[in-house]
Order: C-alpha cells, then sequence, then structure tokens
C-alpha cells in the first residue's frame, strides 16, 4: 500500500513536470524559432510582422499546451481518486 | 548638427519603460496569482492530496499572464535594438510605453483575479469535486482579461 502510494506520487509529479516544462519551454522555442523562419527562412517576411507572427504562434502553441493539461488533469485525477477513497 | 526634433536623444527612454514595465506589472500579477492561489492548495492539500494535480491549474495560469509580458517585452526590445538611437523616433518610444503599459496592467489585473478565484476555487473544491469546472471556466475568464491586453500591445506595436 505504501509502495504503491509512493508510486502514484511519483507518477504524479513526473505528469505535472513534464507539462510545466511544455508550458513553460515550448512558447519560447516556438516563438524564437518562428520568429526566425518567418524572417531568415522560406517566407522573408518584415522584421515587424515577423515578430507579431512569431508572437501569435506562440500564445497559440501555450493555450495548446495549458489546454493539453487541463485536458489531463480532469481526466487523470478523476480516475485516481476512485482507488483512495476505496482503500479508506 | 542640428538633431532632428522627432528623433532627439530620450525617445528610447520611453520604450525601454515600455519594455520594463510590460514584465513587471506581469510578473508582479503573476506572482500574487501563484501566492494566494498557492496558499489555497497548502490548505486544501493537507486533507485532500489526491487534488494537487487539478489544485495546480491556478498556478499554471498565473505563470502564463508572466509569459503574455514576457512576449511583449521582447518584442519591444528587439524593436529598440533593431532601430538604434539614430532610427527610434519618439512616436516609436510613445507607441512602446503604451504597448508595455497595457499589456502590464491587463497582466496586473488577471493575475490578482486568478489568484482570489484559485484560492477559494481550491479549497471549495476539497469539499465539492463538482466545481472543478466552474473553477476552470472563471479562471479562464480571468485569464482572457490578460490576453486582451496581450492583443491590444500588439496592435499598437505594429501601427509603429
Amino acid at each position: 500500500m505504501m509502495v504503491q502510494k509512493e508510486q502514484s506520487e511519483l507518477s504524479i509529479f513526473k505528469v505535472v513536470l513534464m507539462h510545466c516544462i511544455y508550458i513553460i519551454a515550448f512558447p519560447v522555442i516556438a516563438f524564437f524559432l518562428s520568429k526566425f523562419l518567418l524572417s531568415n527562412g522560406i517566407f522573408g517576411l518584415s522584421a515587424v510582422a515577423s515578430n507579431v507572427y512569431a508572437a501569435g504562434i506562440a500564445i497559440l502553441v501555450l493555450h495548446v499546451a495549458l489546454g493539453a493539461f487541463i485536458y489531463k488533469a480532469y481526466t487523470d485525477s478523476s480516475g485516481s481518486t476512485k482507488p483512495q477513497s476505496k482503500a479508506d | 548638427m542640428v538633431a532632428d526634433e522627432k528623433i532627439p536623444i530620450y525617445a528610447p527612454f520611453f520604450g525601454v519603460m515600455g519594455a520594463a514595465s510590460a514584465i513587471i506589472f506581469s510578473a508582479l500579477g503573476a506572482a500574487y496569482g501563484t501566492a494566494k492561489s498557492g496558499t489555497g492548495i497548502a490548505a486544501m492539500a493537507v486533507m485532500r492530496p489526491e487534488l494537487i494535480m487539478k489544485s495546480i491549474i491556478p498556478v499554471v495560469m498565473a505563470g502564463i499572464i508572466a509569459i503574455y509580458g514576457l512576449v511583449v517585452a521582447v518584442l519591444i526590445a528587439g524593436d529598440l535594438a533593431a532601430s538604434g538611437t539614430e532610427k527610434y523616433t519618439l512616436f516609436k518610444g510613445f507607441i512602446h510605453l503604451g504597448a508595455g503599459l497595457a499589456v502590464g496592467f491587463s497582466g496586473l489585473a488577471a493575475g490578482f483575479a486568478i489568484g482570489i478565484v484559485g484560492d477559494a476555487g481550491v479549497r471549495g473544491q476539497a469539499q465539492q469535486p463538482r466545481l472543478f469546472v466552474g473553477m476552470i471556466l472563471i479562471l479562464i475568464f480571468a485569464e482572457v482579461l490578460g490576453l486582451y491586453g496581450l492583443i491590444v500591445a500588439i496592435y499598437l506595436y505594429t501601427s509603429s
């Protein structure tokens, strides 16, 4: 029982940490990558336009990551509460 | 050696203040949201530790407010660095100051809202788990306030 509880704690921590890294790192990476691609790469937009599109893409990626986290929290936690209440 | 009226030496000051206020006020709001909902999570998790995964959501949403400010600050700083002191007009400086203040104060307001809603929502969720959906909706509406500020800031930024 104790080992199982510890295991689930670790798995929850892993999931939360993964999603936090997604939410923090992906928008920053998306911003600079898309800015580089839009201004220097195939599209060759002006500085202001590429900045604005890059910001939009970063915000979009951010909300997709947030939505994934909320979905995960909503589906996962409702499943994990059942065994907990059963054990009690 | 006549200094151009539209490009005074102090013009970048306004842009720098815009970039600084964008990240300062957004981070202030995000910090308040994190701390306020964090106390709620700490109080709730003593009795219901299995709900921690769901309760982290206000903290994450408060963190996103700071990313809005970061994006605008990086945009303004990039424009400052690109145009230098020779091409940076006073008009651009005012625009950047307005953009920074727009996203900064919107982020501050959204962070306050997220903190208060997160605290009450997380505590209530321990008693009634069905509150989760309502809490998420209220948090999204609080979050959108910061997004409005970001949209106005980016719109201002493009008009420079």
